[in-house]
Order: C-alpha cells, then structure tokens, then sequence
C-alpha cells in the first residue's frame, strides 16, 4: 500500500497517516506527544473524547466516519453538551454560544472546557489534514 | 513563560496539554521545509478567512 506521495511507501502494521506525517519525524514526535496528552493525562473521558471525535469527522463528511449519527440520549448530559460544542466548532466557532460553553462547564469546569476545546481542534484539524491529502486515518481514527 | 501572553490565557488552565503544544507550535515555526515567510502569509490568510479577531 502507499499513498499518492510518490516516495511514500507504509511499512506493514503503520498506518498512511503514520507514514507521510513521518515524512517530518520531529513533527510527528511533537504530535504524538501533544495529541496523547488528552488520553494519557485522562484530561477528559475516553467516551466523551471517541464520540466528539467521531461527530468532527461526521460533519467534515471524513472518510471512515461512522454512518450513524453520534448523539446523546439525554440532552442535559455531559455528551450532549459536549457534542453540540463539537458539532459548532466545527461548522463555524464563531456561532458557539455562551449556553453552549456554560453548559459544558456546568459539567467539566473551565479547565475541562479548555482540555475540550483542545481536543477538539486536534480532532477537527488533523481530520481535515487526513482528507485534503487523502490519506487513511490510523485505526480508530477518522 | 510568565512574560508569554499565552501562559495568562485559559489554555494554561490544562498545562501539561500547553507545555506539549508549544513544542509542537515552536518546531512548526522554527524547522522545516516551509520558508517562514510563506509560512506567516499562511498564517494570515488562514486568520482572516475565519475571521480571527487577533
């Protein structure tokens, strides 16, 4: 397998987004140990982290997303707060309301909200990364 | 870092995740194969396209 970069080639058990962000080892390092924080710290749950990341990739239509929507069950929930944030952030940042942050600080605090909104900017960025050099996302990723 | 306008900014509510990304950040700018000036150019474009307000 490899990518439409000419010199990439994905050694077995790498991903294509292992293969070309390594083109720049030093970034990629940078990255990994940037991106990781969020698990690694436990700086959020793991579930709030998998369904805002799975909805981002929703809304940029990123290949691999999941077909369903991802939502919430009970609308005054952590996730539910949580993923409108996402889904906004996405879509256009300036239209994330206050209710919208006051209602994950309800639940998380302001430093929660901050490790949120973080996450979310790795999620929506590196999606977007992935699909304007369609490359396929690391398993588990979108 | 405290003469640094970010490390009085909400981001350093979570300091572990900033002490990280300003690695990344400060690589991203100081290395690579970009020149900075392009980079910069970017930078701005990409500023007011969403219309950033700094």
């Amino acid at each position: 397998m490899s990518t439409w970069l000419p010199d990439v080639a994905v050694a077995d058990g790498a991903s294509e987004f292992d293969a070309v962000f390594g083109l720049r080892p030093d970034l990629f390092d940078a990255y990994r140990d940037f991106e990781s924080v969020f698990w690694t710290q436990r700086l959020l749950d793991v579930e709030i982290l998998d369904a805002c990341r799975a909805r981002c990739a929703q809304v940029v239509r990123a290949e691999g997303a999941p077909l369903e929507p991802v939502a919430a069950d009970d609308p005054s929930s952590l996730l539910a707060a949580c993923l409108a944030l996402a889904e906004q952030f996405v879509i256009d940042p300036h239209c994330v309301t206050a209710e919208m942050r006051d209602a994950v600080v309800a639940h998380l605090g302001d430093a929660g909200l901050v490790a949120l909104v973080e996450a979310l900017a790795v999620f929506d960025g590196f999606t977007r990364f992935r699909t304007l050099l369609e490359i396929a996302p690391e398993p588990g990723a979108f | 870092m405290a003469d640094d306008a970010i490390a009085n900014s909400p981001l350093a509510l979570q300091p572990e995740a900033l002490q990280r990304f300003l690695v990344l950040y400060g690589l991203l700018w100081s290395h690579g194969e970009v020149d900075h000036t392009a980079k910069e150019v970017a930078r701005l474009r990409n500023a007011r396209i969403t219309d950033c307000g700094y």
